[in-house]
This record gives C-alpha cells, structure tokens and sequence, in this order.
C-alpha cells in the first residue's frame, strides 16, 4: 500500500497542524492561559478513500474537522486540498472548497433549518455555485431518490421527519453541489440502533456510487471499523496512531488505543462472559 | 474489566432468588397515557433484591416513561395507571401522594439521570448537595455528620481529593464526574432500589467504562436492586442478568441476557440484534437493517405494535400477540424466531 500511496499525490495533505485557542484572562498579571486543541497532526488522505478519525471528546477532532472544513483557521501548519493550500485563504477563495467538501453534521435537527422546505434546504448549497432554478429542481428530485425520501418529501418542514430521515436529507444536502469529500462528523450518533444500520448502509451506498473520498468522525470505534478502512486515532490534540482499521483494532499498539478497544461495550465480549456452562463445549449460536 | 466479573457471577443463582423471594420492585400492568394517546401499555416486571435488570428499547419505546412513573416523576399532563409496589411501603405507588413519594425518592428508590447537569443544581457546592439527600431523609443526625459522610461517598465514586471535590460547585466537573456525584446522592441512602436511566450515554467509552463499574459496586455493596435502562445493547449485557425489551411501549420479550440475546423470539429483538452487529453484515459489507422507522409517540400499530415494519407480519398479528412463557421469561409475537406459535 505505501507505493501505491506514493504514486499519487494525496487529496488531502495535512502536515504540522496545530490550533490553540485562548480562554479569556483570568488575571491582570498573567497572560490568558491558552487551549492546545491541535498540537501538531500530519496525515494524507487519498482520494476515494475511507478514512476515519476516532477519539474522545477533548480529543481536538472536531477541531481538525473545523479546520479541513476552513469552518475555522489555523494557528500554524499547512492543509493541500488537492494540491492548494487553504490555510490562510480568504473566505471568498475558498469556494471551490465549499463545492468539493461537504459536512453532515451529529445532529440532524439543530443542522437543518426549521423553517426551510426541504427542497429549499436540499438546493441551497447550489445557490451560490450558480445552477438555475430548473436544473435545481431535477437535482433535488434525483437527490431525494438517491437518499430513498419520497419525492413528496421536497414540500415538506424538517419536523416532520424523524431523526434518521433528516439525517437523509442531511445527506442529500452535502451531494447536492457533487462533492469528492464528504465529511461525517458523529454522523449517526444520535440514531437508533435499526436507524443507524439504514445511514450507514446509505453512506457506504453513496460513497461507493459517487466515488466519495469519505472523512468518517466518530467517538465509535466499533462504527469506524465497518465503515472505514484507515482510522486516525486522537487523543489531546495529537495523532496516536494512524493506519489499515483492521489491524488497529485487532493489535492497537498505543496505550491509549488500547485502553479505548477495551473500554468499548461489545456485545459479543459480554455474552462470551455471561455463556452458561452447559453450552460452552457446544458450537456458538 | 471489573465491571464483567460482577456480571457474569452467579447470575443464575441470584436470578432465581429474585424469582422466589418477595419482589422489591414489583410493576403490574403499568399503562401511561397522554389524554387519548396510548405511550406505555400493560408493562410489568418486578425485581428481587440485590438483582440487576435491564430496560433496552429505542426512542419512543417507552423506557424512560417506564422509569419516571415507577419513582412518580412523570411530567404533568401524563396519566400513569396500574401498579407500582415497594418492598416495606404499604402504599401503592402511582396513587401515592407527593408528599409520601417525596419520603421515598432518595431513599428506599432513588434514580441517576443521564443528563448530570440538569439534575444537579449549579448554585450548590456537590458536598451540600450529597449531604442534602441524607438530612432530607433524616438518615445522618446532624449537619457535621452528613457532610462526613458525604466527603466519604464521593470517595467512594472515586473522585480524587473527595474533600476538595465536595467544596465544587457542578460546572467545576467534568461530565463524567457529575456523573459519580449523582451516583453517590442517589447512593447515599442505601436504596433498596436504584434506577439509572441512561446513566452513560453522554459520557466517552473509557469514562463509561469506569462509571459502570462504580455502579455494580455500589448496588453490589447495598444489595440494592437495579433497573437500568438503555438503548445499548452491549452495555445492558455487561451490567444486567435479566433484560426486558420494549417496542412501542410494550414488553415484547423478557428473560435471562445470554438466553435473549442468543436466542431471540421476537422480530423486533431478532432484527435490533442483527442491525446492530457491525461485525456480520452480508456478503457485500451491508448492514442488516429493519425497514422504516420507529413511529412517533402513540402512532404504533394496533395489535402487534412492531408489524408495520416486521417481514413476517400476517393479518393474524393485526390482534395483540399474547404473552408466551413465563412472566420473567417469554415473548410477545405470533410468528417468532425459530418456529411454533400462532
């Protein structure tokens, strides 16, 4: 994999990031004390890529997502999104950005405005890439098909959907301007179990379809490993271990990794404990 | 980790005491409506003590409902019928006064939120707030003596300088420690039952982690009876011997964690457990999934709630599928995994 990595240029190059924020001062005499969210992160991400990024909360994830996202600046270090840098670039130079990488957000009803149609808040981010109103209205019935909404589904208000159905339109929204990146951050978090399997499911679809990059954020490591196949572990604002999810989750060789796979609640280590004696010779059920 | 060498002892013994012995906790027939809305129908389980069971359903299922109406903590405007009975109270529960529930709550039942920060109050220092519990309850003789007792407790849940820590007032913690101070008031009186309503659904995995292990220690030490209720499968298996799953504000299946999880009869069980293994999907790297989405709030199905989005429905499950087996182990559906029936 390293050669063939090599051989093209990485979609996405990040190379000695940091961000620190300052809190506000708490004394006359000293200076403010500062938040060391990003301490340095370096990593490429190819194109047509799955490619997660698990840590905990603290851990300066949304951070790096804000900042891959220009959604916010760095303090130093560099991001080549398809060979431009877009550290230190001005709101209005980044607009082949806007169109190239899309976000769908953890909460799909703060995400979406309340009091925006559907076929309205699917099209906006078209607004200002310049389609016209027909070629708008074609793309928002095709994108309504490709998240299996019903086509009546465009007059509607975000309310009246349930959580996994406005993360759909969620969905539809951020392919709405033919991203290469797509960007899920804490995506199906606050699904229900039987909802989450139907996104994850309609991610992998769509990413597959579209030949996405897919930049997956997720606090799950269990979630990162059927979707992803690198993963980024963080912890305080630093890279800990990066490589194949397989074998990370398998032999994480961190001690902080290793005390995340741990900690995960997994239902198949749980009933391996609670197996009654009479069925531990028979076969697994 | 600790918390698996709780859970997996002797479960089967100390379920089968539960059995016997009078109930601690005993629900019958709990229905919960709002005006003409049906939320929480017929859901009854009871609790031996020292026994841990769980509650797992999604949104809408009615799990939190269930547990508010047992402590009589339902928002107004919410009507609860059937009964609720505590070991050594006399008085029914869900008719019980406020007054009379106000002597109970914090004391033989207490309950941990999942949202600490709500449930705690800002403008009082944690240690107060500990030892409030105990002199409400007249559990502790005087001020001093509370405030001891309190610095001990949240030794207990492990927080580091508890005598410091007591000084804090709630937004000085961080999410997981508000969390051990809710544990230690709800623990402070020794309740014959303790309720934890998603008690780690905000916190990380490893905070998690350790929270569940202070939680099984401290009903472990009490003989405390535990209700948990989540909608993680994975964490009721860790900390529960018997679960009961709701669907639509029904019991559709109740029993032992190892006999329902391995062995599910009902649909909705079957497809849940499938839908959230990450590791088994199909051969192209899908997931399984149950179609649709849960309904809103009163919006299930007659009959069987779950057969709007069940492959095997029939017209047979347009009338309510009666309960098979024993009440602490049995299923709610004509057409279960794995044969017989209807």
């Amino acid at each position: 994999m390293p050669d063939a990595a090599a051989a093209v240029t990485p979609l996405i190059e990040v190379r000695d990031l940091t961000r620190t924020y300052k809190r506000t001062r708490t004394s006359l005499r000293r200076p403010a004390p500062e938040v060391h969210a990003l301490r340095g992160m370096s990593f490429d991400v190819r194109a047509g890529e799955r490619f997660g990024i698990v840590g905990e909360s603290g851990s300066g994830k949304s951070t790096l997502v804000r900042l891959l996202s220009a959604l916010d600046s760095a303090t130093s270090g560099s991001i080549r999104f398809d060979g431009e840098e877009i550290v230190g670039r001005s709101e209005r130079s980044l607009r082949f950005l806007r169109r190239q990488l899309q976000i769908v957000f953890q909460d799909p009803m703060g995400s979406l405005d309340p009091r925006m149609k559907v076929r309205d808040i699917i099209a906006e981010p078209m607004l200002s890439q310049g389609h016209d109103q027909a070629a708008r209205r074609q793309r928002v019935a095709e994108l309504l098909e490709a998240v299996s909404l019903p086509a009546s589904a465009s007059g509607r208000f975000p309310h009246q959907f349930s959580g996994g159905q406005r993360q759909r339109i969620s969905i539809a929204r951020a392919l709405s301007v033919q991203p290469k990146v797509l960007v899920a951050d804490e995506a199906v978090s606050a699904l229900d179990v039987s909802v989450r399997a139907q996104i994850l499911n309609l991610i992998a679809e769509l990413v597959d379809r579209y030949q996405l990059t897919l930049l997956f954020v997720s606090h799950d490591l269990s979630v990162i490993r059927h979707v992803c196949e690198t993963v980024a572990v963080m912890n305080e604002g630093r890279l800990v271990e990066l490589g194949p999810t397989e074998e990370i989750y398998e032999q994480p060789k961190d001690p902080y990794t290793q005390r995340l796979t741990a900690a995960a609640p997994s239902l198949e280590r749980a009933l391996e404990r609670l197996r009654p004696p009479s069925s531990r010779e028979a076969s697994c059920p | 980790m600790n918390a698996n060498t709780h859970a997996s002892a002797d479960s089967g013994v100390d379920a089968a005491q539960g059995a016997l012995a009078e109930p601690v906790l005993a629900v019958e027939g709990l229905g919960i409506r709002s005006g003409d809305l049906r939320l929480v129908s017929d859901v009854g389980f009871s609790l031996g003590a020292g026994e841990r069971v769980g509650i797992i359903g999604e949104s809408g299922s009615g799990k939190s409902l269930t547990a508010l109406a047992t402590m009589g903590l339902l928002p107004d405007g919410l009507t609860a019928s059937g009964s609720v009975r505590l070991a050594g109270v006399e008085q029914e529960l869900l008719s019980a006064g406020e007054r009379q529930l106000a002597r109970i709550r914090g004391h033989r039942a207490s309950m941990v939120f999942q949202e600490p920060m709500t449930a705690l109050n800002p403008l009082m220092r944690v240690g107060d707030q500990v030892a409030e519990v105990m002199l409400r309850h007249d559990t502790r003789p005087d001020k001093r003596g509370a405030a001891d007792a309190a610095v001990d407790l949240l030794g207990r849940v492990r927080l580091s300088d508890p005598t410091a820590a007591a000084k804090a007032y709630p937004h000085q913690l961080s999410g997981g420690q508000r969390q051990r101070v809710m544990l230690a008031i709800a623990l402070a009186n020794d309740p014959s039952v303790l309720i934890c309503d998603e008690p780690t659904t905000a916190l990380d995995v490893t905070v998690q982690a350790q929270m569940l292990d202070l939680i099984l220690e401290g009903v472990a030490a009490r003989r405390s009876a535990l209700l948990f209720i989540t909608h993680d499968l994975a964490v009721v298996a860790q900390v529960c011997e018997r679960v009961i799953v709701l669907y639509g504000g029904r019991v559709v299946e109740a029993g032992p964690v190892w006999d329902v999880f391995t062995n599910p009869r009902h649909r909705y069980l079957e497809g849940l457990l499938a839908a959230s293994d990450l590791e088994h999907g199909s051969a192209d790297g899908r997931l399984s999934t149950i179609r649709g989405a849960v309904p809103g709030a009163g919006q299930f199905p007659a009959g069987c709630v779950f057969r709007n989005r069940c492959d095997h429905a029939t017209e047979r499950c347009e009338s309510l599928p009666p309960w098979a087996g024993a009440p602490q182990h049995g299923f709610a559906c004509w057409h279960p995994a794995g044969g017989e029936r209807a």
